[in-house]
């Protein structure tokens, strides 16, 4: 799977065709797919709001000034997505997708270790876990996570370092983000 | 080990292979987008790429699904065990989904039967009953209208249960929303002010069963709620619903039919 940090996104400053759309939204798709999956830990929930963010990007994509920060600005609109579907009274209360208990063929353990941190991920409120999945598990540079959470750099940083001290209390904040 | 390597390890554990989503989410995003708009020249020819792509994924998933499903129902049979235990919940709903379809349409000037009904007066014998949810709706749209319904699975139904209906006068198939709309994308519609997603299935899973008030009732049994769409063409305009809709549910070891009047 291509790494979200390794993909380049088109500029362009033209409103787009269809196929120049599709040609831009296709590489977001793995990286907001991926952080929806993360966000919401339902497979279906997490296709919904991908394309839910599909759409409103086609509909906004014209009124966007910077196309060279497409991809901060579409995880920021998956982003909004997620929180939206966790608001639903319905993903409440049902989960029909990814089990939180996967099959363990060997090595219990670290299956179990993993499954203790995704659960510890979404204890966190939105906006920590936001910020967590973006820089650990997208590996989004701190700049890109500001501009998806729109906040300053600093501002970023530091509610980064809040949520790993929620999330790892006691742990050596700088060897985490590392 | 690192922190980000532990966040790594722990979601790739979820394995979000995508199984083509980027060119079905591209498709959607194209039909929306001239829906409402109404800009439909060179439609067919900017359309035809990624819908071939898509009808080759379409046909490949079909034959992989055709030969698994009927792999697993030939082992299902051999064994004279019920496979739930062993089967992921993708491979469960293949099962089901190569059940074929066993309601004929109806013969012209027949009418239609309405029925089997429970005691209650719900449609269907059990373990699934089906009932309209009067307190909202219908939901009408400039492609169709949408009814919401509130099934109720008896006590003691495990597995997946997998629900499908079609108009019994043209055949058509109805579409479905909500949380357990399954399969794959068939088309959007905007229902007020919100666009969503049109999926030609319903999947009810017994192991992950819905929770809170009125999620249960009478005698164990649980209700789930889902919504169905058919389009103007089908549509009688009084009732905004069609005249005759057969509804199948199939679970590993069933399948129940009622048609809806």
């Amino acid at each position: 799977m291509q790494r979200v940090a390794d993909i380049e996104t088109p500029r362009s400053s033209s409103i787009p065709s269809d196929r120049a759309f599709a040609d831009i939204l296709r590489p977001l798709i793995d990286p907001g797919f991926r952080l929806a999956l993360a966000m919401l830990r339902d497979r279906g929930a997490a296709e919904d709001a991908v394309q839910e963010a599909s759409f409103t990007a086609w509909r906004k994509l014209a009124t966007m000034r910077d196309r060279g920060r497409v991809r901060p600005w579409f995880l920021g609109i998956v982003a909004n997505k997620c929180r939206n579907a966790r608001r639903g009274k319905w993903f409440a209360s049902v989960s029909l997708g990814v089990p939180e208990d996967v099959a363990i063929v060997s090595n219990e353990d670290e299956s179990l270790r993993r499954s203790d941190l995704r659960a510890a991920v979404a204890r966190l409120p939105h906006d920590d876990q936001l910020v967590i999945v973006l820089f650990f598990y997208l590996d989004l540079p701190l700049e890109e996570v500001a501009s998806v959470v729109g906040l300053s750099v600093a501002a970023t940083r530091g509610r980064l370092y809040r949520s790993v001290n929620k999330l790892r209390p006691g742990v050596d904040i700088e060897e985490a983000i590392r | 080990m690192s922190l980000r390597a532990e966040i790594h390890n722990a979601f790739d554990e979820l394995e979000p292979s995508m199984f083509g989503l980027p060119e079905r989410v591209i498709d959607a995003v194209v039909v929306d987008r001239r829906a409402p708009h109404g800009r439909r020249e060179g439609m067919v020819s900017r359309l035809k790429t990624p819908l071939s792509l898509v009808a080759v994924m379409v046909l490949i998933a079909l034959v992989v699904g055709a030969l698994i499903g009927g792999r697993l129902v030939q082992d299902w049979n051999a064994s004279h065990s019920t496979p739930a235990g062993g089967l992921t919940v993708a491979q469960q709903t293949a099962v089901l989904e190569a059940r074929p379809w066993q309601q004929a349409l109806l013969q012209p000037g027949a009418t239609c039967s309405n029925g089997p009904l429970d005691s209650v007066g719900n449609h269907g014998s059990g373990p699934f009953h089906g009932q309209t949810y009067l307190a909202e709706g219908p939901d009408e749209t400039a492609w169709g209208a949408y009814v919401h319904f509130v099934g109720a699975t008896d006590a003691g139904t495990t597995g997946l249960l997998l629900i499908r209906a079609r108009d019994l006068n043209t055949g058509t198939p109805l579409v479905f929303l909500g949380a357990y709309s399954s399969g794959p994308v068939v088309g959007t519609d905007t229902i007020g002010g919100v666009v969503s997603l049109q999926r030609p299935e319903v999947v009810l899973d017994m192991s992950h069963k819905p929770t809170g008030v009125g999620a249960t009732g009478a005698n164990g049994q649980t209700y789930w709620r889902y919504t169905a769409g058919a389009p103007h063409a089908i549509l009688v305009s009084s009732t905004l619903w069609p005249a005759c809709v057969g509804w199948q549910i199939d679970g590993m070891s069933f399948t129940e039919t009622f048609s809806y009047g």
